[in-house]
């Protein structure tokens, strides 16, 4: 018997997009299987099962489907078959954006949509090669020794201070004149600038690589960031390392602030201290994306809190059947989680409530304070007193950007449903999801699996990543 | 002679929904922020300088703007 004599053009999955990391285990995970990480090009990390991540790396856009799923079922140990191998590919790598197309280009990288109660208005302000230039020497701050003598003299001087009784006439006599007021301003923003820097020194102490520092609205009120999607690559204690080093820089600004009390006597300097001791107590609320929030998150190894909201939520109710979660966690995280929901659900309910209750006096009060300002900083500019107008102005802006903020919050809801109107005007269904980017069909994919949803079909355990 | 069927190409060991059960999502980025709400606490009514302070900043969300 001879062959066919056709030649059969087998399917040749793409290889990964160049560029791509393949990082090996997310280390930390609250996850009960294992979880693999991989960096895209674009720097956003995606989270791959054991089987997902050992057929990313099988990936070299040279050997067909059949050869990668032979290759894969002996490392494996279980059979995968080319059509295995194909969904894989074309329904769950593909569409991540991880995979060529099939003419050498970039795939499209999939548009998330907006982060629950993420940063809004987001723009750069120092690109992430100064960032990581300027993280070579301050990472040192990191070391050991550093913090223990950063740590104790924080809480002598705290000590010092309250003993001292100065604590309230340090911020009265901050408030009471305009050129102490833009002082404070000042040393605020810088000491929000260095909290990035103090995230990105301490990614960079752990092993990875600090992004860009920028500037946005979050909520209804002006914020600084710094992009650490590469924590993601670190382990548990270092990815908590990098969550608190914002608020151990403000610790080191403070230090050197009381110092510089201590040396010239300024008063204005111990106000500042002690409003910053705010400005960091407020960074540990959990329930908002600060800092409080990311080290729950490192702590219970779950990247996205937020998603777990409503399967939490619907344990409670007794008519439907409960949500699953997105992923099954180990008993500590998971009651970590749980009492995370607990408490933030009737925060975020009673600030919202509180919130639309006062919002007509609120903005009230925010037009009259711009009003206000505006006619300040004109009275100053005409009387040469540029401080006070450089007070006013920062007044200005503190009462405009929450105005511009709540119409952000208000207005991207309103922009979706404007966008959607004619679809719900007209009962119009949204388009059919893109098929397969493979031929699935040629295996038999399309002939789907007669073992779908039998009571004999195994489900796949990850076993880790198996030996070469 | 080769004992080896054609069907044994498409034995999987792996059902479908297995397949595409399988955990594969971007995560959330990591943008670590500092609320700088600090710039609105509090501020003087320039006009008069004396004990006249409006808080506003985060205390918004908190409905905790208060005179002093």
């Amino acid at each position: 018997m001879g062959g066919s004599g056709q030649a059969v053009d087998l399917p040749r999955p793409g290889r990964l997009v160049p560029g791509t990391e393949l990082l090996g285990r997310y280390r930390g995970s609250g996850s009960v299987e294992e979880v693999y990480l991989v960096r895209r090009t674009d720097g956003r990390m995606i989270q791959l099962s054991g089987l997902l991540y050992l057929v990313a790396e099988a990936l070299d856009g040279h050997r067909t489907s059949a050869e990668l799923a032979t290759d894969l079922s002996d490392r494996l140990g279980r059979r995968l078959t080319p059509g295995d191998v194909e969904v894989l590919v074309g329904r769950k790598l593909s569409p991540l954006g991880l995979v060529e197309e099939a003419d050498g280009t970039d795939p499209a990288v999939p548009d998330r949509g907006p982060q629950v109660l993420g940063l809004a208005a987001r723009r750069r302000v120092v690109p992430a090669g100064v960032v990581q230039g300027a993280t070579s020497g301050l990472q040192h701050l990191f070391h050991p020794a550093v913090v223990v003598f950063v740590v104790a003299a924080l809480v002598a001087a705290d000590v010092w201070i309250v003993a001292s009784g100065h604590l309230v006439d340090s911020v009265a006599h901050l408030l009471g004149r305009a050129d102490h007021l833009l002082a404070a301003i000042v040393l605020t923003v810088v000491a929000g600038g260095f909290h990035e820097l103090g995230h990105a020194a301490a990614s960079r102490y752990g092993g990875a690589r600090p992004g860009e520092i920028g500037v946005g609205i979050y909520l209804i009120w002006p914020a600084f960031f710094n992009d650490l999607n590469d924590t993601y690559r670190l382990g548990r204690a270092a990815r908590i390392r990098a969550d608190l080093g914002g608020v151990y820089f403000n610790a080191v600004l403070m230090v050197v602030l009381i110092a510089s009390y201590g040396a010239t006597g300024y008063l204005p300097l111990l106000g500042v201290v002690v409003a910053h001791h705010v400005l960091v107590l407020q960074q540990f609320l959990p329930f908002l994306r600060l800092d409080g929030y990311y080290l729950v998150s490192d702590l219970a190894g779950v990247p996205d809190l937020f998603a777990y909201v409503r399967p939490v939520l619907s344990r409670m109710r007794f008519w439907a059947p409960p949500r699953p979660w997105p992923q099954r966690l180990r008993r500590r995280p998971r009651a970590i989680v749980t009492a995370w929901v607990a408490v933030t659900v009737p925060a975020l309910v009673g600030c919202l409530a509180l919130l639309v209750v006062s919002l007509p006096r609120l903005m009230g009060e925010a037009v009259a304070g711009v009003e206000l300002h505006a006619g300040t900083v004109a009275a100053a500019l005409a009387g040469g007193d540029l401080t006070s107008a450089a007070v006013g102005l920062v007044a200005l802006v503190v009462y405009a950007v929450p105005l511009a903020g709540l119409a952000l919050l208000a207005g991207r809801p309103l922009a979706r449903l404007w966008a959607r109107w004619p679809a719900i005007l007209t009962g119009a269904t949204p388009p059919a999801p893109a098929p397969p980017v493979l031929g699935t069909a040629y295996w038999g994919v399309a002939e789907a699996d007669p073992r779908a949803g039998s009571t004999t079909a195994r489900p796949f355990q990850t076993t880790g990543r198996p030996r070469r | 002679m080769s004992h080896h069927h054609m069907s044994d190409h498409h034995r999987s060991d792996f059902g479908l929904a297995d397949l595409e059960g399988q955990l594969a999502a971007e995560l959330p980025s990591r943008d670590l922020l500092l609320g700088v709400s600090l710039l609105g606490l509090p501020l003087v009514g320039l006009d008069g300088l004396n004990a006249n302070i409006d808080t506003s900043g985060p205390n918004w969300l908190f409905g905790g703007v208060g005179q002093v």
